[in-house]
Order: C-alpha cells, then structure tokens, then sequence
C-alpha cells in the first residue's frame, strides 16, 4: 500500500494539474505524452494488465461489480440448466487437431456474447421496472409531476419494446452464427474421428439448449 | 387584557418566524449534483486512463465513467489533495439500481475500489466535511479474450454413452439383485415340481392300463 501512495505521488501528483485542464478543454496530448510511459507502471500495479490463461485468473482480485456483472459469469458456467451431456471426441482447446481450433475458439466467443446479451437485456428489464416504479409513486406527489409523468412513461415503454427488438434481432444473429459454428466442428469431427452427422446426432441438442436458453420467450 | 396582547404578539412572532422559515425553505435551491464525463485516453498495452482534479462538498461529484466489459479490470482511485481531507466513493454500474461499492478514503488519503463491469458505470465522491480538493484516475485494462480459455461445453464420447447405461443397473441396485431370491429360480423350481408330477401321473396312469 505505501508503494503505491508513494507511486501515485511521485508519478501522478505532477501530471495531474496537466490532466485537469484537459478535462476541461485543453487538448490531452501533454497528459498524455507524460503518462505514457507511466501507466504501464500503474497498469500492473494494479493488475489492470498481465497475462492470463484461465478465466478465474482473468478476473481475480477484480471482483464484478453488479448484478448484471455476476450474472454474465454464472451464465457462462451454467447458462440456466445444466447443458445436455453432448458427446465430442475432442474436449480441450489445446491438443486437438489444428481443424477444431477456429471453431472452438468461435464457440467461446458465442457464449460470452449470449451470455452478456442476456444479463444485460434481463438487467435494463429490472432496472426498468423499478424506475417505472419509482415514477409511478412519485408521480401523484405534485401536478407537475403527475402531468410530466403520464407523457414519460409511455416513452419509457417504447423505448423498452424496441431495446426487445433490438435483441430478438441480435440473438438470432448470435444463434445463427453457433449453428454454423457447431457445423463446422461437426466436419471436423467425421475428418479426424469418423463420426459422421456429429451435428445431426448431438450438436442440434446444445443448439436447441442454448435457442431455449438465449431466446424471449 | 395585558396578557392577551402578550399572546397575540408571541403568536405574530411564531407566524412571521414560520413565514420566514418557509420562504427560506423555498428560496433555497435544491442541492444538484455536478456530473462530470470522464474522458478516457489510450495507451499502448494497457488500456485506457482518465484523469480529473477537483473538489466536492458534502452532496459530491458525479462521474460518468465511459462503457467497458465485464472482462476488463479496472481500478477507480481517489486521492485527497490535502492532508486530513477525507472522502466517501460509491460506484455502481449504470443499471444496477443501488450504489454496488461503497468505500472510504483510508488514512493514507486514498481509495482503491478494483472492479470489472459491463457497460458504463457511475462515481459518487462526496466529501465527509465541507468542501475539499480531491484527485480522480480510472484506469481501463484491455479485455482479457475469455473466450479464448473455455473448453467446449462438451463430454467425451465414453462418457456420454456411461450415463444411459448407469440408471439401468447401478452398482447397489445390481448387488441387491444378487442378494434377492432370484425369481428365475422359482420358476425352475415349480417347472421342475410340475414335471415330477406330470411323470408321476404318466406312470400311475400306466400302471392302472396295465
């Protein structure tokens, strides 16, 4: 801890006047130019930077900071329901054939992606609620307020039912792009392991788990 | 009569007190909360920063910290500019409906809330004792490619084959089954008992023919 006072004094403390101004209108670059060889330095101090191989090592010590945080996480461990047991002859990312490595790596991407989707379509749906709640008992407190109220919420709720359009659009794109995915991992699967149809016999399960899963219903 | 002027008086002073007192209240002007935008700048193979030097009173200031990810870490410090000065920080991600972190400047003058989250998020930094200067640094790390360290959702083909198997004979089931009077050997015993006494009639029947 002493470090770092002493780090953030020696180190931040003069640059910061420069900073200030630039929050205010004069151009960034002097901040900038002085930091830049600085904020590696705070970078790893802070463990902001370094590498990572696992996911409980890409996120210790920084703990998520909201609900809509936590849930993107359990999502990922058990996207609501244990997945179906979906038989593959290859199981880790390293030491399959070169065939899988793309479309492993695009399945990981597809389930973080559903997986934020929905935590944050289900937390501006919470947050929502109870801001429409707030309003609504605040409202009838003054006129003006009622007044003003009865023209907002309206807006609140269209606003709503396009942000659910928006991601009707986007998770059907998502779910497109792993039905392809788990295609391609069924050729590689009858290339190297003579298991032929491996999307046809198990990759539709996960497939329809995961449209189950990540579509409104 | 002398006493009913003293009571009207006191009551003229309570009314123009009162009067006062809510002209004050009304004249008064509501307690807003600055906002500032947080400006983030780049840097190579760390992320991003943004810096900020000011004051806050009691009420605070409000940052609005620009969008990141879930996967990418990050750390808000506040530091008291003065010696003794003294600050509450809350943050929360932008729609979470309560402050998520709540942390008070230590005796070194500073705070350091590590967090990651999705989306914007907000600071509050509010002084604890009248006005006083503080500095701000949000600092953005690059997003850890996640997706890169998930095996696939899958289990071996061994495995996937043992569990349709496993309900039909479990190992307990299997040994009670063992321990049980085998039905089979019910069935031999009375197939067995019906032949000997179908043999014993075929015999008798002969007999009484002879």
């Amino acid at each position: 801890m002493m470090n770092r006072v002493l780090l953030m004094t020696l180190l931040v403390c003069p640059l910061w006047p420069t900073a200030a101004r630039a929050q205010t209108g004069i151009p960034w670059t002097d901040a900038v130019d002085g930091l830049r060889n600085t904020a590696g330095d705070w970078a790893h101090d802070y463990g902001v930077t370094g590498g990572a191989s696992t996911v409980a090592g890409a996120v210790d010590a920084h703990g998520a900071l909201g609900d809509v945080d936590r849930a993107v996480e359990s999502a990922l461990d058990d996207p609501g329901g244990s997945p179906p047991p979906v038989p593959a002859s290859c199981l880790t990312r390293d030491g399959c054939e070169e065939c899988f490595e793309r479309p492993y790596e695009q399945l990981g991407r597809s389930r973080v992606l559903l997986a934020r989707a929905r935590a944050v379509f289900d937390a501006t749906h919470r947050f929502a609620t109870a801001a429409t709640a707030l309003g609504d008992n605040l409202a009838p407190s003054t006129r003006e307020a009622a007044l003003v109220w009865q023209f907002q919420k309206p807006k609140i709720a269209a606003s709503l039912t396009q942000f659910d359009a928006t991601y009707d659009r986007k998770i059907a794109d998502m779910l497109a792009v792993l039905r392809r995915t788990l295609e391609e991992i069924g050729q590689c699967e009858a290339r190297f392991y003579n298991n032929a149809d491996w999307y046809a016999r198990f990759g539709f399960i996960y497939f329809e788990f995961m449209q189950s899963r990540y579509r409104r219903v | 009569m002398p006493s009913a002027s003293c009571r009207f008086i006191v009551c003229l002073l309570v009314a123009v007190t009162w009067a006062e007192r809510a002209n004050a209240q009304a004249a008064a002007p509501p307690r807003v909360v600055p906002i500032e935008w947080l400006k983030t700048q780049p840097f190579p193979d760390t992320g991003k920063v943004a810096l900020y030097e000011g004051e806050a009173d009691t009420a605070g200031v409000a940052f609005a910290i620009p969008a990141g990810t879930v996967f990418s870490r990050c750390v808000l410090v506040v530091a008291a500019k003065e010696p003794g000065a003294t600050f509450t920080v809350r943050l929360r991600n932008d729609l979470s409906t309560g402050w998520d972190r709540t942390e008070a400047t230590g005796a070194n003058g500073l705070v350091e809330i590590k967090y990651r989250t999705e989306g914007g998020a907000m600071a509050l930094v509010q002084s604890t004792a009248g006005r006083q200067k503080f500095q701000l640094m949000v600092l953005q790390g690059k997003e850890i490619p996640v997706h890169k360290f998930l095996n696939p959702p899958f289990v071996s083909r061994d495995a996937a084959r043992a569990p349709a198997a496993a309900p039909a004979t479990p190992p307990e089931a299997a040994a009670k089954a063992s321990e049980a009077p085998g039905t089979p050997v019910v069935y031999w015993v009375i197939a067995a008992l019906l032949a000997g006494l179908l043999a014993l009639g075929a015999i008798a029947v002969g007999r009484r023919k002879h």
